[in-house]
């Protein structure tokens, strides 16, 4: 194993600007990513886990949204203090991102293998000819069919699986060694969603690469990732090795949200469920984020905000009552 | 749940209907194509019966349903409401059907106007189909609101301050207002959050035994199906494949099709890797109809006579169904 890791977030802040000064939407959040690993990044719309992924990117909408703490390090590189003309180079160089409706992030009046060979062209200075030539090999490395016909289509041609991969494509023609994919299987139907999680499994196996995997379907994350960081309410609720998140989680909130899945209990029984909603930016409760719809809060939860402590080797909690292990027995 | 059986006449009676849209062609734009977007379906539904509808987009789930309520037009076919034909449905039969269904949509805030306060938009409800005295309406909002789970305060607010759990349970309590005999659910828990869809799912298995109405829940999360339905259909590019018992569909699927959808259900398990036998490509257009069975190209079992019109009939062995020319596909 080579030394560190590729990607580090430490107390990374997003705040967004109201009348009464900057309001925190991603709050203190610090992971690593290490090379080949495929972290998933889970939690509730409003959440801040996409948030959290275009400030990695340095792309957050909107002029009211900053980085206002915390840093970024991407092997040597600390992106929170490049410029914008050096950030340029690293998305799409270093770092890629899909998102889940690539129709929306492919040019609709551009063929695919041109939309490929613009970015080889952009960060690796090919000819035409050799920037096409490799725009080629990475569409037959995501599984298009036929890749020298197909760089030559639109994107409407495509089928929305097909799309799915053209923009994986475009989002690894220059060889990232992390990727940011954003709910990428969401607008996907099941069978189709099976290819392009086996797809992005293959492309880490063959590549090393390193995948940050934004969903809020844990049956996702836990058929595809290692690790998994839960968000709630712009803060990192817990992190850890995958096996440890679903069969022992520890914050109230992810053994909630596990619980209430449909899973295979019988037809007509009611499922398990968190009171209440999500809460939004500009109505975070007090202390523990979470501590409206835990069952486990008490006079601590309201008034101090839980540290993000070490409960197990490599897994870490934010709760002042965490679940205890051997919760699987008590399920 | 399962008491309303065989003998007695079912609530709803679908026969062999076809729904077709005209498309402008892609050549020639100005012959027009026909894309058969429900091809042939026949389904029944009995008073407080639950029956879930699956598949990919596109396999014409919500046409089916738009179509039974007649909130979409239909081509070919009976669709048998109480004993009457709605496909040939008077103005006088067709108000009956209305006051007697309801639709739950999947958008929760574009379902709603967001001019009307939560109170009108309930009580507009009740106006139209005039369910209650003009004096009484706001009485039943308030007892509608309770129902679905929400304070009755919250009459007064506009749905842009609301979540979409709340929005979607309102829209719950507009379908409610009808006082309906058969609700259809259009994935109206895929636009909410997972902590929020169970509160929905609950929700309608408490309505559903409190009142006893008949639910046709369209979706395409298998697991919330199971969960929910007595009786499943499976769609495929506008027809059923499989239908059956819920439990029987999901422990012992008997159509190819049905057998790669469960297989691609993401499980909660970190034991269980992706299943290596995944379905290749997409769901081919409606526009161009593969031969014979229109699952055969992506069949790992398809056979020479699975590519021979016409297309394999459904095949009944108990109470459950199979379109499949192969004698034990799974």
């Amino acid at each position: 194993m080579s030394a560190g890791p590729v990607l580090s977030v430490r107390d990374l802040t997003v705040s967004v600007a109201r009348d009464e000064g900057w309001r925190p939407i991603v709050d203190g959040v610090s992971f690593d990513l290490q090379a080949g690993q495929i972290l998933g990044l889970v939690g509730e719309s409003g959440s801040g886990k996409s948030m959290t992924c275009r400030a990695l990117m340095r792309l957050l909408p909107g002029a009211r949204l900053a980085i206002t703490g915390g840093s970024i390090r991407l092997g040597e590189e600390e992106l929170t203090a490049l410029d914008e003309a050096a950030m340029r180079k690293v998305r799409g160089g270093q770092i890629g991102m899909i998102f889940q409706n690539p129709s929306s992030h492919l040019d609709p009046v551009m063929t695919i293998g041109a939309q490929i060979a613009e970015t080889i062209r952009f960060h690796q200075g090919a000819s035409r000819r050799e920037a096409m030539r490799q725009a080629i090999e990475v569409l037959r490395q995501v599984g298009i069919p036929d890749p020298t016909a197909r760089a030559g289509s639109y994107p409407h041609e495509f089928s929305g699986g097909m799309r799915q991969r053209a923009m994986i494509a475009v989002a690894l023609a220059c060889q990232p060694k992390v990727l940011i994919a954003d709910e990428p299987t969401t607008a996907l139907d099941v069978t189709v969603q099976a290819q392009i999680l086996r797809l992005l499994l293959d492309l880490r196996d063959s590549k090393g690469l390193s995948i940050i995997f934004i969903t809020h379907d844990l049956g996702v994350v836990s058929q595809t990732c290692d690790s998994i960081a839960v968000m709630y309410g712009g803060r990192l609720a817990e992190l850890g090795p995958k096996r440890d998140i679903i069969r022992a989680a520890r914050h109230p909130y992810t053994a909630g949200l596990i619980r209430c899945q449909p899973g295979a209990a019988a037809t007509g029984t009611y499922l398990e469920t968190i009171p209440g909603q999500p809460p939004t930016v500009d109505a975070m409760p007090s202390g523990c984020r979470f501590h409206p719809r835990c069952p486990r809060a008490g006079e601590t939860c309201r008034e101090h905000q839980p540290a993000f402590i070490s409960v197990d080797l490599g897994h870490r909690a934010a709760c002042h009552f965490p679940e205890g292990p051997g919760q699987e027995a008590a399920r | 749940m399962n008491a309303t059986k065989t003998n007695r006449k079912p609530l709803l009676d679908i026969e062999d209907l076809s729904v077709e849209f005209k498309v402008a062609g892609g050549l020639v734009p100005w012959k027009r194509r026909v894309l058969r977007a429900v091809n042939g379906v026949t389904l029944s539904v009995h008073a407080g019966e639950t029956l879930g509808i699956v598949g990919e987009s596109g396999s014409g789930k919500s046409t089916l349903g738009r179509a039974v309520l007649r909130l979409g037009e239909l081509t070919a076919g009976k669709v048998l409401f109480e004993g009457t034909d709605m496909a040939k449905a008077t103005p006088s039969d067709l108000a009956r059907l209305r006051r007697a269904t309801a639709m739950i949509f999947q958008d929760p805030y574009n379902a709603l106007n967001p001019r009307l306060t939560v109170g009108e938009a309930i009580g507009e409800v009740l106006r139209v189909h005039r369910k209650v005295p003009a004096g009484d309406v706001k009485a039943r909002v308030s007892e509608l609101l309770q129902m679905v789970g929400l304070a009755p305060e919250l009459a007064a607010r506009k749905p842009s301050g609301l979540s979409g759990g709340q929005c979607q349970r309102i829209g719950i309590a507009r379908a409610l207002a009808v006082e309906p005999r058969l609700i259809i659910a259009d994935e109206c828990v895929a636009a909410l959050d997972v902590s929020v869809q169970g509160q929905i799912i609950n929700l309608l298995i408490e309505l559903r035994e409190r009142m006893g109405v008949a639910l046709i829940f369209i979706a395409h999360d298998l697991a919330l199906v199971r969960r929910l339905c007595d009786r499943v259909a499976v769609m495929y590019l506008g027809r059923v494949v499989e239908e059956g018992p819920t439990a029987e569909v999901f422990a012992a699927p008997r159509h190819p099709y049905t057998a790669s959808l469960l297989r691609a259900i993401p499980e909660i398990d970190p034991d269980r890797p992706l299943s290596s036998e995944l379905l290749p490509g997409d769901p081919p257009s409606p526009l161009n109809l593969p031969r014979g069975c229109a699952f055969h190209p992506r069949c790992a079992l398809a056979e020479a006579r699975c590519a021979e019109d016409p297309p394999p009939p459904l095949r009944r062995r108990g109470d459950h169904l199979s379109a499949c020319l192969l004698d034990n596909p799974t």
